[in-house]
């Protein structure tokens, strides 16, 4: 898995590209857990170039929402399609957090 | 710190060998400063010996024609240079940097070389020669061609009959015993040769041949006479019955003048006439070596019996190599194993000792054209290659196109002919190619049997000109410029051959 | 058409083909399936002489062609071959790859020739590339032209040996279609093939050949969904499932969907099955990441040609108990994917064996 990071005023956007299984799932959270240590708080996922997700990525999610969410910040997800969307869908998760269209919105959602 | 010896050394050694320890200034007093030195001596003469016998602690370096040795000690590569004191002094003539250093070194007795069974012939030439000195004929000769310088050489008619004599003869020997003059032999040797058919009642033909090779030429019968100027000695009588000496020879050393310490310096003034002008230069060594005396006719006569040797040597080698490879796939035991025999004895001899061989012991009793033996034998070297180039590349080709070409419906023979062969050629050309290139190269030997080709007319005309340098470099274009013509020949066939692929290849 | 009695084939000691017979008629269509290194290929490339029998007879149109005296290439002409490698002659563009046989054996003239390669090229769907060289061909395009050259030799019969099995998955499907289409329009054919599913659609007949002899034949439905013999059910059984061992928590996850995606690959199945599929096997491993640290657990995966059900199968050893039932995750998200990928769960305690059946969902 590979990530593209760039930070917007309001938030930082996260793009995760390629697969979020159990072996890549941990990664996510390691490089979240850092930019959290370095003091970012806001954060948008973007999951346009996700290809494949499983719970083990759905739970690496979850985990890092909580951080988040104790530190006073804000995750919110973006950009969801394909078989993404049916994992996020078979699964239920998609009423936990927060879910935008593009980006774009996601971070007019962020800066109110 | 040893490494950098090492390489200082070597740095030394090649230094010493591009520019030669030459001897620098007026250093040569008397023959005895050669002690250490390097001497040119003419391979296989009794000048070699000598200077072996003379000098046992100084470099002797043999070469095989006069012009070479007079090259080696213009380009400093030898110091001095032993050479018959006559063939010397039209060397000299026409080289005014030389000089003969020191006193007549040894003197020896030519003669006529025979076979030890042809008695009567010998006698006759000792018949001939007692008559000649008796009316004085002689000695008007050795004056004419000795003394005067003469470059002419009187009409004597052939003799009428019909019964012909070979005679061997060096033709780049030089004058005045034997050159090409206006593209005719011509030298005391030739008059006295001449004169001796008209008195046996003979045709004369002359064979030109390497004076290395002289003697076997004799013994295999490819001449009935040695008419080259060769020494009469004791080792040669072994295997040659001489005539009577028909003239004795000097020999005398030569150097650079400006190496030889009696001599008056040349002035820096003539190197002011030397640097008249480069073109000035080029132009008259134009007129010299090839103007002159008709010589381009020779070189003309050179080029075109290069060209039927490479060419024909080339077809006969390609053909012939087609066939041992078409063996060497066999499934028959027998061919396949005397065509790996042929290709492995082939390819391990040298093509100088091929050539030998087929010309010497071949076709030894043969009244064979020696151009024909030089296609033979450059044939035969050129299959043994091209059918190991024909094999690799017949095998390379996928064993899936034999069979589609079979599946549909082709024979073996016309599957081969349409399929495997056109990808055949196409792979192997550029290997080809480069192989023809070498055996167009290779084919510079073949003065070892008497072939006049293009580098033989180079040497015939370097022994008349003494013009160390022009004639080797416009045969080396000559040879560039023949390579490069047969290539684009070559080229233009593999276009016809596969004209689409090329093009679109190239288009893209 | 063809008739094969007792037909052997030695290379060296090593008896290839032991006792072959059969008879093929006018425009049947026979597969030939079979494990690698039965003499599949042997025994087309006997048929055509590429390969020289040790014994038996070949009829061909009531030509015996052992005989001596028999024409070979004039039967060959009729009895045209594609190969695995295609083997288009590299030295022709593709249009002269098709006239050269015809004009050089059956002395069609090249204009007339040109014409009915381009009708043909145009058939397998490569028209623009009849000035192209093979080597500017894609593996597909290749095979297609191959069949093209074959065809304007207008044989009566064509062997196939593999003809996609040089291809990426990608072309296999453009060449079989091309086949399918062949089969379509009457043409008698010998096809030596790993795709199954395509050896179904296509053929009257399959041959499940074995140890050097026609073990089994049949018409498709019987040789796939109903074999009689006991090597054929095994062969079937194999080609159809998949199966992975994993006996250690830190098994290679990648390692294992490449061979998933194989497998799918073979079955043609759709990508979203794919993807389903892995899906559903990640998750299952998940939960059973404890288990796996007592004992090894076996994977089974089988698709039925018949009715497209995707089966999963996971048995482990140890004590009794089922695996999705003791989850020892905090949470139910996997759980949760499994059930909705799934259309039934089953499980047996079965042999010692606890057995977990899961059939996938169709899409
Ligand atoms: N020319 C040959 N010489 C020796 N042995 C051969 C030759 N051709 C094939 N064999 C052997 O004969 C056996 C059968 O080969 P064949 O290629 O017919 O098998 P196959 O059923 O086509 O296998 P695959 O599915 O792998 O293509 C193999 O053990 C092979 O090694
Ligand atoms: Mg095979």
């Amino acid at each position: 898995m590979e990530f593209q990071i760039q930070k917007e005023t309001a938030a930082t956007v996260v793009a995760v590209i390629g697969r979020m299984d159990a072996v890549t799932a941990p990664e996510y959270e390691k490089k979240l857990a850092g930019m959290m240590d370095e003091g970012e708080k806001n954060f948008i996922i973007d999951f346009g170039k996700l290809d494949y997700i499983s719970s083990a990525g759905l739970r690496a999610l979850l985990m890092t929402g909580k951080r988040v969410k104790s530190l006073g910040g804000l995750m919110l997800l973006a950009n969801i399609g394909g078989a993404v969307k049916d994992v996020f869908a078979i699964s239920g998760f998609g009423t936990i957090f927060p879910m935008h269209d593009t980006v774009q919105s996601a971070l007019g959602a962020a800066e109110e | 710190m040893r490494k950098l010896a090492m390489i200082s050394a070597l740095l030394f050694v090649a230094a010493s060998l591009v520019a030669g320890t030459s001897l620098n200034g007026a250093t040569l007093r008397s023959p005895d400063d050669l002690r250490l030195g390097r001497i040119g001596v003419l391979q296989g003469t009794i000048h070699e010996r000598y200077a072996m016998k003379a000098w046992p602690e100084a470099t002797i370096l043999q070469y095989q024609s006069p012009s070479d040795l007079l090259l080696a000690v213009k380009s400093g590569k030898a110091d001095a240079a032993i050479y018959s004191d006559d063939e010397l002094m039209v060397m000299l003539r026409q080289n005014d940097d030389l000089a003969v250093l020191g006193d007549e070194l040894l003197a020896t007795p030519l003669g006529m070389g025979f076979r030890y069974e042809q008695t009567e012939l010998r006698s006759a030439f000792n018949n001939f020669l007692r008559d000649i000195k008796a009316d004085g004929r002689q000695d008007a000769m050795v004056r004419y061609w000795m003394k005067e310088g003469g470059t002419r050489m009187p009409e004597i008619p052939a003799s009428a009959e019909n019964e012909v004599l070979r005679v061997g003869i060096v033709s780049d020997n030089g004058m005045p015993f034997c050159a090409l003059i206006d593209n005719r032999l011509t030298g005391y040797s030739i008059e006295l040769l001449d004169r001796f058919g008209l008195y046996t009642g003979r045709k004369i033909t002359y064979v030109n041949i390497e004076f290395g090779s002289m003697i076997a030429a004799l013994a295999s019968r490819k001449i009935d006479m040695i008419g080259a100027v060769m020494a009469i000695t004791p080792e040669r009588r072994k295997k040659v019955a001489f005539s009577d000496p028909y003239y004795e020879q000097g020999a005398n050393l030569f150097a650079l003048k400006k190496n030889i310490a009696s001599l008056p310096q040349p002035s820096t003034a003539g190197s002011v006439k030397d640097g008249k002008s480069f073109l000035a230069g080029i132009a008259e060594s134009f007129r010299s070596n090839i103007l002159l005396e008709n010589r381009w006719q020779l070189i003309l006569e050179g080029f075109r019996t290069t060209l039927v040797i490479s060419v024909f040597s080339a077809l006969l080698g390609t053909l012939f190599g087609a066939l041992v490879c078409f063996m060497r796939m066999s499934r028959l035991n027998v061919l396949r194993v005397s065509a790996g025999v042929f290709i492995s004895l082939l390819r391990g001899t040298p093509v100088l000792v091929l050539l030998m061989l087929v010309f010497y012991v071949v076709f030894a009793s043969v009244n064979i054209d020696p151009v024909l033996v030089a296609v033979i034998a450059f044939g035969l070297n050129f299959a043994a290659y091209s059918a190991e180039i024909f094999r690799a590349g017949i095998e390379g080709i996928d064993r899936g196109q034999t069979e589609a070409g079979i599946a549909m419906g082709f024979t073996g023979p016309a599957t081969f002919y349409f399929i495997v062969l056109p990808q055949t050629l196409q792979r192997i050309l550029p290997v080809y190619k480069g192989e023809f290139i070498s055996l167009v190269k290779m084919t510079s030997i073949v003065g070892y049997i008497a072939v006049q080709d293009l580098t033989k007319a180079g040497d015939i005309i370097r022994s008349r000109t003494f013009d160390a340098f022009f004639p080797l470099i416009m045969v080396a274009a000559l040879y560039f410029f023949l390579s490069w013509a047969l290539m684009r020949l070559l080229e233009y066939l593999e276009g016809m051959m596969a004209p689409k692929h090329r093009n679109r290849t190239v288009a893209a | 058409m063809i008739q094969i009695k007792h037909l052997s084939k030695k290379f060296g000691a090593l008896e290839v083909l032991r006792d072959v017979s059969i008879t093929v008629r006018k425009g049947e269509v026979i597969s030939i399936i079979g494990p690698s290194g039965t003499g599949k290929s042997t025994f087309l490339r006997c048929i055509n002489l590429l390969d020289r029998p040790s014994g038996g007879s070949i009829v061909i149109n009531g030509v015996d062609i052992l005989d001596p005296k028999a024409d070979v290439p004039a039967i060959r002409r009729k009895m045209n071959m594609v190969f695995q490698s295609f083997n288009l002659y590299q030295h022709l563009s593709v249009m002269d790859n098709l006239t050269l046989g015809p004009v050089k054996l059956l002395q069609t003239g090249r204009q007339e020739a040109e014409k009915k390669a381009l009708e043909l090229l145009k058939l397998v769907g490569l028209a623009e590339k009849a000035d192209s060289f093979p080597d500017e061909l894609s593996g597909g395009q290749k095979q297609r032209v191959a069949i093209a050259r074959c065809l304007a030799m207008e044989p009566s019969i064509i062997l196939f040996d593999e003809p996609t099995s040089a291809l990426d998955p990608t072309m296999v499907s453009e060449v079989l279609a091309v086949i399918r289409r062949l089969a379509r329009d009457g043409m008698t054919m010998l096809i030596v093939t790993h795709e199954m599913k395509f050896a179904r659609d296509v053929s009257s007949r399959v041959l499940y050949m074995d140890e050097g002899v026609i073990y089994e034949e049949g018409p498709p439905e019987q040789i796939f969904d109903n074999p009689q013999k006991e090597r054929t059910k095994i062969f079937i059984n194999r080609v159809r499932s998949f199966n992975y061992r994993i006996a250690s928590p830190d098994y290679d996850l990648y390692a294992m969907n490449a061979e998933i995606e194989l497998f799918c690959e073979k079955q043609i199945l759709p990508l979203k099955s794919r993807q389903s599929l892995q899906l559903l096997v990640e998750e299952v491993l998940q939960i059973c990441a404890d288990t796996l640290r007592s004992t090894a657990i076996e994977l089974a995966i089988t698709h039925s040609e018949k009715t497209g059900e995707i089966k999963l199968l996971v048995e482990s050893g140890g004590a009794e108990e089922n695996i999705l039932e003791s989850a020892a995750l905090p949470d139910e998200l996997g759980l949760t994917i499994i059930r909705n990928l799934t259309r039934s769960i089953a499980y047996k305690r079965d042999g010692g064996q606890n057995r977990l059946t899961l059939i996938l969902k169709e899409q």
